[in-house]
């Protein structure tokens, strides 16, 4: 049956969300909404002090224990460690939620080649490298979610954030796949593909006028998770934008400053 | 980021550069680059108070809680918390603010440097009288402790000063165990006179009391409704739901243009009233459905249309509280404006910042839309209240004359100095600041 709402979420079995990248905006919203229907959570951020920030919140908020477990998305070798540790903590089925990204200011072409290689680092290979970590616990287990924050800037390349673009269709490929793999695990695997989200990230940008909360963000995120779907726009209307811009031939995109 | 701020009543409006820190930590980086800066939560303020044209910083996000003691009720959290987070949060556990002013909207560092009131400010004064202590960010980028024994100078500064000292990052509030439901008694009153005299019944018998007047119909010039209440411990009505349902007024602004004026106003007015004179029981509400009925429309701001509204609230100390309160209501029945919202309440004592508002004796607010020559009428009232030793909300205000602030608030020359001490280059600064010659 559909989820079409997050109450609906409250009623299902407990599980336990493990959220890398817990500090980004969209991450904590939706650790509230796992706190608030009850489930199980623990979360992996580099940054101690706004992790711990985040985990005081939840706790005292929704009167819950809530775990947290330093971690970069750089250091690929210690993933796997992280991932077992995770494992003695959660005392239910895992889900897992991939939230940090990076997108640096200034136009993709101007970047070092430095920042270019952390960019994609970060964006696609310690993404693929935290869910891996975590595979073979889905594969046992035979259920859960795996969900991904992949972005509209995936769908073409364009000068402004081609470096983070590449990377995010990088994953609906990488993510495609591994859904098709899982699929007999009965475990689903969910790539949102977002617009302008008020975050940091957006905040102070051309199109932030589009800017949908991170709240609802979260809320789709979670309903889409919930439903199995694969591919998921939000907002909804960036699915027709990015069809036109999908459809648009090279010399007239070339031509558009966006 | 550019971006156009106002305040509560939409009259005036800024474009500005906005800082928006997501975690205490991004604050440092943000506040060093700009010129002058002021702090804006919720955009509650209704006149010029958090706006500022140079840039401002938004600290709606910073909103986490950071401790809380379950057995003294003592919460840490961080400034820009919005008082509906702690009541909805701990409203569940028994425990509740001691006390909070009519939205819930509000956040925590802006209830302390307006040093906001509530029904029961004379059983417990204001609001900052239950903050323990806040970690205040100076201008030099210094965090610095305040409370009633550290650094005390600072803190009663702080309290009720429009944000003008600082940043309040973090704030230890005492709360009170409270139960979810209030005992609410509504009576109606025929005349202003039998209100005042009422309420004086009621600020020494009743936790909480507020009156509501209606300015509107001329046949009832003046009637009324008292409204008691008392903590209920009867847990029943399926009070257990404490979320209160928030809609947006959206139909009501497509139409709000010819919506609201004296024929519709009225109207509803005259059912509300005749509503009320037939059931006159005590009802159990919940603490927020009693503390906050405008919080159920979200943007009931936007209901007086694209001119926005003024109100004015202002104290008349007790001893001419009659006289007073009598020449206002009658400065404005003689003028062409009709105020669409009046309330009516007593304050217990005075409060303890320099620039707080409170004082014993009466205040009443009053909603007026942004019609032609409200200013001049604005200015009178203002004058009546000089006149009587009463003073101004700062939190309303958005046209107060530079002359009167210093008379209504005789501690300002202190104030002054201890700004020259923290913030020689005045880092911070509001529109309102700059008015008032601050």
């Amino acid at each position: 049956m559909a989820v079409r709402n997050v109450e609906a979420v409250k009623n299902m079995n407990r599980s336990c969300w493990i959220i890398a990248g817990a500090t980004s905006a969209i991450a904590i919203r939706f650790a509230q909404l796992i706190a608030k229907c009850g489930d199980q959570l623990i979360l992996l951020g580099r940054d101690h002090e706004k992790l711990s920030a985040t985990q005081k919140d939840l706790q005292i908020r929704y009167n819950i224990i809530v775990d947290t477990i330093s971690f970069d998305a750089e250091k690929t070798s210690e993933h796997q460690e992280i991932a077992t540790r995770c494992m003695q903590i959660a005392k239910y089925p895992i889900n897992l939620l991939v939230a940090f990204g990076l997108m640096l200011p200034g136009l993709s072409a101007d970047h070092s080649q430095a920042d270019v290689v952390k960019v994609i680092n970060i964006n696609f290979t310690s993404v693929a490298s935290i869910t891996f970590s975590f595979l073979s616990y889905f594969r046992t287990q035979k259920q859960g979610h795996i969900l991904i924050l992949g972005s509209v800037a995936g769908d073409r390349g364009r000068p402004s954030n081609f470096d983070y673009g590449a990377a995010k269709t990088a994953l609906e490929t990488f993510y495609e796949g591994l859904r098709a793999s899982l699929i007999h695990d009965n475990v689903s695997v969910t790539v949102m593909k977002l617009g302008y989200i008020d975050t940091p990230m957006t905040y102070g940008k051309a199109g932030y006028f589009l800017a949908v909360s991170p709240e609802r963000c979260a809320e789709a995120c979670l309903i889409a998770a919930e439903n199995k779907v694969a591919v998921k726009y939000f907002p909804w209307f960036w699915r027709w934008i990015m069809l036109i811009f999908k459809l648009m031939p090279r010399f007239i995109l070339y031509r558009i400053k966006v | 980021m550019k971006k156009r701020l106002c305040g509560w009543g939409r009259t005036q409006f800024v474009k500005t550069n906005a800082l928006r820190p997501e975690f205490i930590s991004d604050i440092k980086s943000m506040f060093q680059t700009s010129s002058s800066l002021i702090s804006y939560g919720c955009g509650r303020s209704y006149g010029d108070q958090a706006l500022n044209k140079d840039s401002t910083l938004l600290l709606s996000r910073l909103n986490r809680f950071i401790a809380f003691d379950a057995e003294k009720l003592e919460l840490i959290c961080e400034g820009g918390v919005t008082l509906y987070d702690i009541q909805n949060t701990f409203l569940q556990r028994k425990a509740a603010l001691i006390t909070s002013p009519g939205t819930a909207f509000i956040t925590v560092g802006g209830a302390i440097a307006n040093d906001v009131h509530g029904k029961n400010h004379d059983r417990v004064g204001s609001f900052s009288e239950h903050v323990l202590w806040f970690d205040l960010l100076l201008a030099n980028g210094e965090i610095i402790r305040c409370s009633r024994t550290e650094n005390q100078k600072l803190f009663f500064a702080t309290v009720g000063g429009m944000g003008l000292t600082g940043i309040i990052i973090t704030a230890c509030l005492q709360l009170q165990k409270h139960p979810i439901g209030v005992r609410v008694q509504n009576e109606l009153i025929p005349d202003i006179a039998t209100m005042i005299a009422q309420l004086r019944i009621a600020r020494e018998q009743s936790t909480y009391s507020v009156a509501w007047i209606d300015m509107i119909s001329r046949k009832n010039f003046g009637r009324g409704i008292l409204s008691t209440g008392e903590p209920d411990e009867t847990d029943d009505l399926g009070l257990k739901k404490t979320e209160v349902k928030i809609s947006v007024a959206a139909p009501i602004l497509l139409i709000g243009k010819y919506f609201l004026n004296r024929f519709t106003m009225h109207l509803f007015n005259l059912l509300y009233y005749t509503r009320l004179e037939k059931k006159q029981k005590p009802a159990i509400q919940t603490l927020m459905q009693f503390l906050y009925p405008l919080d159920a429309i979200k943007n009931w701001n936007k209901i007086y249309g694209k001119k926005g509204f003024y109100q004015f609230q202002c104290v008349i100390p007790d001893e001419c509280a009659e006289t007073g309160i009598f020449e206002i209501i009658n400065t404005v029945k003689k003028s062409s404006h009709v105020p669409y919202l009046v309330v009516l309440k007593t304050l217990g004592k005075n409060g303890e910042g320099l620039l707080s508002f409170p004082m014993r004796g009466f205040t009443v607010a009053l909603d007026f839309p942004n019609h032609k020559d409200v200013l001049s009428l604005l200015k009178q009232l203002e004058i009546i209240t000089l006149k009587y030793k009463g003073r101004v909300y700062l939190a309303k205000d958005a046209c107060l004359q530079p002359e009167d602030f210093p008379v209504m608030y005789p501690k300002l020359p202190e104030f002054q100095i201890i700004l020259k001490e923290v913030d020689p280059d005045k880092k911070w600064q509001s529109e309102m600041s700059r008015r008032l010659k601050i």
